[in-house]
């Protein structure tokens, strides 16, 4: 198409762009009156861990801007606001945007936290609300479950309190087969009580003593308690082991209640969950204590290891005294003898005994280690929200002048392009003359005359 | 004398001039009741041109034609006459069918009178030519009867270039009847008239494509204002 024939058009429906202009205009002077809002916006930065506590730092699984989209977040602002907004309606006008900044690189994430509401008080009020509770959520969210550790890390804790068990068991049951409680200190034992009988049998055969087959009724007794003390000593250590792991537990998570207090108050979240642990770690505490005091009430005894060392040596002294009472060399020989048979049972023993004892060491400590991992993780991995999450700006109202001018820019562009469209259109399926030259050019003839319009 | 013919209502049209957008007028007057008006002056400086170009043309016969009906071929046809016959004798013919003439059609226009109280000019054909009162313009009336071929207009063309004579032809509408191109076809040139922009380019094309198959020459166009 000519120039020359859309001017023409343009000429003759120049109504249709001003039309079109003010039908725009005056729809988005429209569009604002009803959907303009005021939007306010704080800045947040997630710092990262330059000191990461005790155990491998984990970075936060979960962004800050993710949390624009929880029901969470926008129940607690709902409550928080208590003005009737629902948790909907706040998930409508908030928005949380990661802001990049290439020219500047932050290993520290900045996130913009935006409010579009219609009052410009009620805007930053929310604001400045959501910063707090998504701050809140974010900590919340990151810092592992105990419970959900504890779960985690389940079947490797009953693997290892299995295996703890098998070794026991199975030191338990060698030492009733081969009467071999507390084999070491009973081997040392037997060397002292030896080296006692020969003393005496020197000092009896110079004396021309004869020799006598029976012990004293002292003697048998010790003998006897002797051996229930060591009897009881497999329960003691598992009583005292359980006791030794609580206590470890528990001054642990006091040390975590301890920092949590002095981070302060952003940290509350975090500080009741570990006062939680605390708590049912000193439950289990007490359990283990109460059981060690009832294992010592119902046996009589306060330190096993000590009674039965103690009654060791009384039995020593009473075997020694019983030979020399007697003043019978054959006595004393015979009392050797013994002794040196059952050193010779002990002896042969040791190894398979130091095997399994051995093996019950390392279960344990397997355990113990697991133990304190688990606890690790659950308290140590994640910096407190107050440390980590940073308000760089509060809430501060955005000018929309922007947008403002970009859509009445569009709705001019709009109004021109598709009336202009509109005319290049009608100017093309036009088939009316547009002058006596369209007509001229038909015929190839000018035009040769013109008859005066009337009062011309 | 003014002698008016009424103008046709513009019912249902969509009235647009070319470049001029005024109403039409209610009345077609001819050049002799305003012999001093810029309408007079137009039809003479369109008869000069029309002399100009029929000056080598031996029969000197034109008709008016237009696409459709209301374009003015009426008004132009007798103003041309009137103001080429103040110079030269000018048979007008009057070929607008009874379908298409108003009551104040070029036979009611150009009633016998004269010097001659109007008398006919004799010849072979069933429409004799009447001078009018208007001098120097003759009159060949308009069909009483639409029946069967009619040859008078070809001989009423040559007595007329015979004697000297202009001879103007008033059709029909070019697109409503073939009568029109028949009669361009007998006078050999148009005068293409034009009044708005009601009729569009397509129909145009039409009539001067049909005009080339008949070797017809197209003078020029006249645009009707009016």
């Amino acid at each position: 198409m000519e120039m020359r024939v859309f001017a023409r058009a343009l000429v003759r429906w120049w109504f249709l762009p001003v039309v079109m202009l003010a039908i725009a205009l005056a729809g988005v002077i429209i569009y604002h009156r009803i959907r303009d809002k005021e939007h306010a916006s704080s800045n947040v930065a997630i710092m990262q861990s330059y000191f990461p506590p005790p155990g491998e730092y984990v970075p936060p699984q979960l962004g800050f801007d993710a949390l624009a989209g929880s029901q969470d977040l926008h129940a607690r602002i709902a409550n928080a606001l208590h003005d009737g907004t629902t948790a909907d309606q706040v998930g409508q006008m908030l928005s949380i945007d990661y802001q990049p900044k290439l020219n500047q690189p932050n290993p520290s994430p900045i996130y913009k936290v935006t409010i579009a509401d219609t009052d410009r008080a009620r805007a930053i009020k929310i604001d400045n609300i959501a910063v707090q509770e998504a701050k809140q959520l974010y900590g919340e969210i990151n810092s592992p479950s105990a419970q959900d550790v504890a779960s985690a890390f389940k079947t490797q804790t009953d693997a290892a309190q299995k295996k703890v068990d098998d070794a026991r068991a199975a030191l338990l049951d060698f030492e009733q087969k081969n009467d071999a409680f507390a084999l070491s200190q009973r081997r040392d034992q037997e060397f002292g009580l030896i080296a006692q009988l020969r003393s005496a049998a020197v000092t009896a055969s110079g004396r021309g003593a004869t020799t006598d087959n029976g012990d004293g009724a002292a003697l048998v007794a010790a003998r006897v308690e002797l051996n229930r003390l060591m009897a009881l000593e497999p329960q003691y250590e598992q009583l005292t082991s359980d006791l030794t792991l609580a206590s470890a537990a528990r001054d642990r998570l006091s040390q975590r209640v301890s920092d949590l207090q002095i981070a302060g108050p952003s940290s509350a979240a975090q500080l009741a969950d570990a006062q939680s642990q605390f708590t049912s770690v000193q439950a289990t505490y007490g359990s283990a204590l109460i059981a060690l005091g009832d294992f010592q009430t119902a046996n009589g005894i306060s330190n096993l290891p000590a009674a039965v060392q103690g009654q060791t040596t009384m039995v020593n002294q009473l075997v020694v005294a019983d030979a020399t009472t007697r003043e019978s060399a054959g006595a004393i020989d015979a009392a050797i003898g013994r002794e040196q048979a059952e050193l010779q049972r002990l002896l042969a023993l040791e190894p398979q005994y130091d095997q399994l004892n051995l093996d019950l060491v390392n279960a344990e400590s397997q355990r113990t280690s697991l133990s304190q991992h688990v606890l690790d993780v659950s308290i140590g991995q994640s910096l407190p929200a107050s440390i980590q999450v940073r308000v760089l700006q509060d809430a501060t109202i955005e000018s929309n002048m922007v947008m403002t001018l970009l859509t009445y820019g569009l709705a001019i562009f709009l109004a021109v392009f598709v009336s202009l469209t509109a005319i290049y259109l009608l100017a093309y399926f036009e088939k009316m003359p547009a002058s006596v030259e369209d007509i001229e050019r038909v015929f190839g003839k000018p035009v040769i005359g013109r008859i005066p319009a009337a009062g011309s | 004398m003014s002698v008016v013919i009424p103008a046709a209502p513009q019912a249902g049209s969509k009235r647009r001039m070319l470049g001029l957008r005024g109403p039409a007028s209610s009345a077609q007057p001819l050049i002799s009741a305003h012999p001093a008006s810029p309408f007079a002056e137009s039809f003479r400086l369109l008869a000069l041109n029309v002399r100009t170009m029929l000056s080598f043309d031996a029969r000197k016969s034109v008709a008016v034609m237009s696409g459709y009906a209301k374009e003015g071929r009426s008004l132009v046809a007798a103003n041309l006459a009137l103001a080429l016959a103040e110079e030269q004798r000018v048979l007008l013919v009057d070929e607008r069918r009874r379908a298409f003439a108003g009551p104040g059609s070029l036979t009611d226009l150009f009633r016998p009178g004269g010097e001659n109280g109007g008398q006919r000019i004799p010849g072979e054909m069933r429409r004799s030519i009447v001078e009018s009162a208007h001098p120097g313009v003759f009159i060949m009336p308009r069909l009483v009867d639409t029946g069967g071929p009619d040859d008078d207009v070809d001989a009423a063309i040559t007595h007329a270039s015979d004697a000297g004579m202009y001879t103007i032809i008033d059709t029909p509408p070019a697109l409503t009847t073939t009568a029109a191109f028949e009669e361009a076809r007998l006078a050999g040139n148009v005068l293409y008239v034009v009044r708005d922009a009601t009729t569009d380019l397509d129909a145009h094309r039409r009539v001067r494509d049909q005009l080339e198959r008949l070797n017809v020459n197209v003078l020029g166009i006249l645009l009707n204002e009016h």
